[in-house]
């Protein structure tokens, strides 16, 4: 559902947005309730903490409120609000220079496939996803869940693209990894 | 059945939103940091109340001052007692917009954009207010500029009312902030 949100029904948004626009609470309220648990989990995946994430999707949403003259209908409404979250969570993650871990470092057990059942349960993919090193967590959440290449991420994190390449590499083993053994567990 | 992760990662990407958000909480400290935002925007908000004293007093001043000058010099009543009625209409006119403005209740409420274009406007109107009685004083009778007068005296009625709107749409906006707090 949050995608169908996120994504399209500009029109749906329209309204609303100009309403905010004009100072609408309500309409501020209607938005918030739509986009709040996407953005919501986006946050939970970049930051691994939920009170990190609390942070971040009030910042999103005030930014956004105080913002919204800013916003011009280009994009999705969805894609602007992920955008800002996003933002917030790569910036949050440099001042406390946790960035910076070294996914050199990590050493995934063996290079195998990259397949999983279908059949996995979503929430062990996404607390295997939350338990990833810094890093690894940002450059698989950027890539694989919000669409981001190489070459955006490389921008962002000031990295080179190569190593946005071998770090998303790593990180996918990683999430494979951590998947195997929960489900060997299980 | 096996997929590729990334193709799993797409497919289920709404699946993996399983965290329920505090809405409450988080509602919460939205409402009150666009509160705090608009109130950390003092800075056009105290312009803006100086603007608005500045206009008014210099409006009411300009008032005063002409309707004295009438008295002893040249007044639009002067040239024509049907002049002089309508400009008679139009100060009152705008004397109860003014009222109507409230600008103490203005004065509480955080400025905003439009609101700084209205003031500003205002200000234009007074310089060429101002600029038309002078040409007047020195050249006597002049109907473009009889027109320009009445013309400004329009504008300014429009004006106030929509600083009128602005501030009216400023208090529905806190009531339902209230509500939606409680």
């Amino acid at each position: 559902m949050s995608e169908y949100y996120m994504g399209g029904h500009n029109e749906l948004h329209k309204e609303l947005i100009d309403r905010c626009k004009a100072g609408d609470i309500k309409a501020q309220y209607t938005l918030y309730k739509l986009f709040s648990r996407n953005l919501y989990n986006i946050a939970v995946r970049f930051m691994n903490n939920t009170m990190d994430a609390d942070e971040i999707v009030q910042d999103t949403f005030i930014t956004a409120f105080n913002k919204i003259n800013d916003y011009r209908g280009s994009g999705a409404f969805g894609q602007w609000l992920k955008r800002i979250t996003i933002n917030n969570c790569i910036s949050v993650l440099r001042q406390r220079k946790l960035y910076f871990d070294d996914l050199e470092k990590v050493n995934p057990a063996v290079d195998s496939a990259d397949d999983i059942e279908e059949s996995i349960d979503p929430r062990i993919v996404h607390n295997a996803i939350r338990e990833l090193p810094d890093r690894a967590r940002t450059i698989l959440n950027l890539y694989a869940l919000e669409g981001y290449k190489h070459k955006e991420i490389a921008e962002i994190l000031g990295i080179t693209e190569s190593t946005s390449k071998t770090q998303y590499k790593r990180a996918k083993q990683l999430l494979l990894d951590k998947l195997k053994s929960v489900i060997h567990e299980n | 059945m096996k997929i590729k992760l990334e193709k799993y990662l797409q497919k289920n990407q709404a699946k993996l939103d399983v965290e329920e958000p505090d809405d409450v909480m988080l509602w919460e400290g939205i409402r009150k940091g666009i509160i705090s935002e608009r109130k950390s925007s003092g800075f056009n908000f105290w312009k803006i109340a100086a603007i608005f004293l500045a206009v008014f007093t210099l409006s009411y001043i300009v008032y005063n001052e002409v309707s004295k000058d009438r008295e002893r010099e040249f007044t639009l009543s002067h040239i024509d007692k049907t002049l002089g009625d309508r400009e008679k209409a139009y100060r009152e006119l705008v004397m109860m917009k003014m009222e109507a403005a409230d600008f103490n209740a203005v004065q509480q409420r955080s400025g905003n954009d439009i609101l700084q274009i209205l003031v500003n406007e205002l200000n234009e109107l007074d310089t060429i207010y101002l600029e038309a009685m002078n040409d007047l004083k020195q050249h006597g009778y002049m109907e473009q500029i009889v027109e320009i007068i009445f013309d400004t005296y329009e504008k300014r009625i429009r004006i106030l009312e929509q600083i009128i709107l602005e501030t009216q749409k400023l208090e529905k906006y806190e009531n339902d902030m209230r509500e939606i707090s409680l």
